[in-house]
């Protein structure tokens, strides 16, 4: 849990800096460096989901075992992609002579795991079974195969390019393309699936149980599916605004379920919550804060990513444009010395309804040891959207530049999602007190006892 | 033993070490420029500091070694020297020209008076023929044989060595 709380805000804080750093309006590039840090994460979350089935329902270990070791390979496969020199990759510190070493090291763990899976995997007990197929264990299993498909989609994106080298000897490269129209529907699946499993009783459950899960929530992806229609929002990114609706009526619903049984035994509020929710229910209460952070964060990427609005504008001094409901004015150019770097800078006056909003300074830095100038954007972030001007040209003697504007919506919904993510799996990761003291009242097993010369 | 398990894992581990490992030791940023083999596009640009007209056309019948570079571009001022020495040694055999782009020439022509030249640098104005060549940054060097068809392409800066190497292929 701890490395996957580490993993995501990693992966969340590479996105931010991408964003924020280098001017090109993006969070997320398909890059196999990125992909490299995304694979162990989406065998990592499935791995959390199909250990709870073991704990619950005593099946699907040898599977759980499996995404585990998968995590781990998976996990100095991303070393061998940062660091071997072998893909093709913005992050360009890639040429070192450890290739072949990670690569023995890869190819060890690999055997050593499968030889460790398929000699013991049978040992392992199945003690019970998937009761039905409108089941929660039912729903996690599918939870864990849209994960998977999700690994192997990726994987195949990041690692084609190798292959077709191998093959004919040409280069090519896997783009956005390949991997939007691929994992767009699989993230709107397990965004479904995210709603509907909470939703189910674990083991059998009557027709009558799904059918008082299922159909409630409807109403709620109904609203939110009226409101993304109001704002524009069509194809993929409506489907997954009304799943989210779904998903956020389901979690919400179970979040507070332990609360609301309280108190209509005649608890207070206070003491319900307190209870209910931070004391006896904190695991499922913390794993339930981790699912409404995913809603949004699943939300504000689809928007925020179809619904950017980018717009190349020229400016000489002084004049002012219109750009996504801002208007834009270029008040002038300073260039400035720094020891390691000599940057351009462009000072915009950014107003909305004639009143001003920001000051945003894009600029056009040139290190000295780099071929090439790096622009650094500026951004202006409210709530509702981020206001992104990047620099693609500018002349400080004549005091004229070229933008590229993105007016994008939700963005920082992701960042501040994915911390309420980790803070809520953190949260979740106190020990009960009940389970604390089991723990320390139970004696330990044979195996485990320390000896005791 | 479960043999699924072994036969499925074997697959999926032969496949993808297979792959990694034919992938060790090429390089993908090394993307060959489309232009290799081709005729080298023409320009005539004005020199620096003589104004004269250079026509890369006239220079047919020798090997040319094509540098674009800026004075704002750190690399480029590590390659210089070794341009230099290499001009000064092999000229007139083989004609070395300097191309700049995206720069004032005030500044370049300080930049030669400090770091000395041995063979002419053109002003490219508006970075026409930097996009010509497909010039992804500074310095990059274009090795045009005597029939004037570009031979070789190197990005970044350039040691002796590589410079030495890169001739071979057009002193043929």
């Amino acid at each position: 849990m701890l490395p996957w709380i580490f993993l995501s805000i990693a992966i969340m804080l590479g996105g931010w800096w991408a964003y924020e750093v280098l001017g090109w309006g993006g969070y997320w590039a398909w890059d196999p460096v990125e992909n490299a840090s995304l694979l162990p994460w989406l065998t990592a979350t499935a791995a959390l989901h199909s250990i709870m089935v073991v704990e619950r329902r005593g099946i699907l270990k040898g599977w759980t075992i499996t995404l585990i070791q998968a995590t781990f390979l998976l996990v100095i496969l991303g070393t061998f992609m940062t660091r071997s020199g072998v893909f093709n990759s913005v992050h360009s510190f890639t040429q070192s002579e450890i290739g072949p070493t990670i690569l023995a090291f890869l190819a060890a763990a690999l055997l050593f795991v499968i030889a460790l899976l398929a000699f013991r995997i049978d040992k392992l007990e199945t003690e019970g079974r998937i009761e039905g197929a409108a089941s929660r264990e039912a729903m996690f299993l599918v939870n864990n195969l849209f994960f998977v498909l999700l690994t192997f989609t990726v994987l195949i994106g990041t690692v084609f390019p190798l292959v077709v080298e191998a093959f004919n000897g040409k280069q090519m490269s896997v783009g956005r393309p390949y991997f939007d129209s691929m994992v767009v529907p699989i993230g709107a699946a397990l965004l479904f699936v995210l709603g509907i499993g909470p939703a189910l009783p674990w083991g059998r459950a009557t027709g009558e149980q799904v059918r008082k899960a299922l159909l409630p929530p409807i109403a709620t992806a109904v609203a939110f599916a009226i409101v993304g229609w109001a704002v524009h929002a069509r194809g993929w990114t409506l489907l997954t605004i009304a799943f989210g609706g779904y998903a956020a009526h389901v979690t919400l619903g179970q979040m507070f379920f332990p609360m609301f049984q309280r108190m209509k035994k005649g608890e207070s509020a206070g003491t319900a919550f307190v209870d209910g929710q931070l004391r006896r229910g904190r695991r499922r209460f913390a794993s339930y804060i981790v699912h409404a952070s995913v809603i949004v964060v699943i939300i504000a990427i689809a928007v925020s990513s179809s619904m950017r609005q980018t717009t190349e504008l020229h400016f000489v001094k002084g004049q002012t444009q219109q750009a996504s409901g801002f208007d834009v004015t270029f008040v002038g150019a300073e260039e400035r010395t720094e020891p390691h770097r000599h940057s351009t800078i462009a000072r915009f006056n950014v107003a909305r309804d004639g009143k001003q909003v920001a000051v945003l300074e894009p600029r056009m830095n040139q290190y000295q040891s780099m071929r090439e100038p790096i622009g650094s954007p500026d951004v202006y972030t409210t709530a509702g959207g981020d206001f992104y001007i990047a620099l693609s040209n500018i002349d400080p003697a004549a005091q004229t530049t070229s933008i590229t504007v993105f007016a994008a919506p939700l963005v920082v919904w992701i960042w501040i999602s994915v911390i309420l993510m980790g803070v809520g799996a953190l949260f979740g990761l106190i020990p009960s007190r009940r389970t604390a003291m089991r723990e320390a009242r139970e004696p330990l097993p044979e195996a485990a006892a320390p000896e005791t010369a | 033993m479960n043999r699924t398990v072994l036969l499925v894992g074997v697959i999926i581990a032969a496949i993808l070490l297979g792959v990694l490992f034919l992938g060790l030791g090429k390089n993908p940023n090394a993307i060959r420029s489309p232009l290799i083999g081709k005729a080298a596009p023409a320009f005539a640009l004005r020199e620096v500091g003589t104004g004269r007209i250079i026509d890369v056309t006239q220079l047919k019948g020798k090997p040319v070694v094509l540098n674009f570079w800026a004075t704002w571009c750190g690399p480029c001022w590590e390659e210089h020297p070794i341009l230099v020495a290499n001009a000064r040694m092999l000229q007139p055999n083989v004609q070395f020209l300097g191309v700049v782009f995206q720069d004032e020439e005030s500044k370049i022509l300080s930049f030669l008076n400090q770091r000395g030249s041995s063979y002419p640098t053109v002003v490219d104005d508006k970075g026409k023929t930097a996009i010509a060549y497909g010039v992804g940054g500074v310095p990059e060097t274009y090795f045009i044989d005597a029939n004037g068809v570009i031979a070789e392409k190197f990005s970044g800066p350039m040691n002796a060595d590589v410079l030495q190497e890169h001739l071979r292929k057009v002193l043929r």
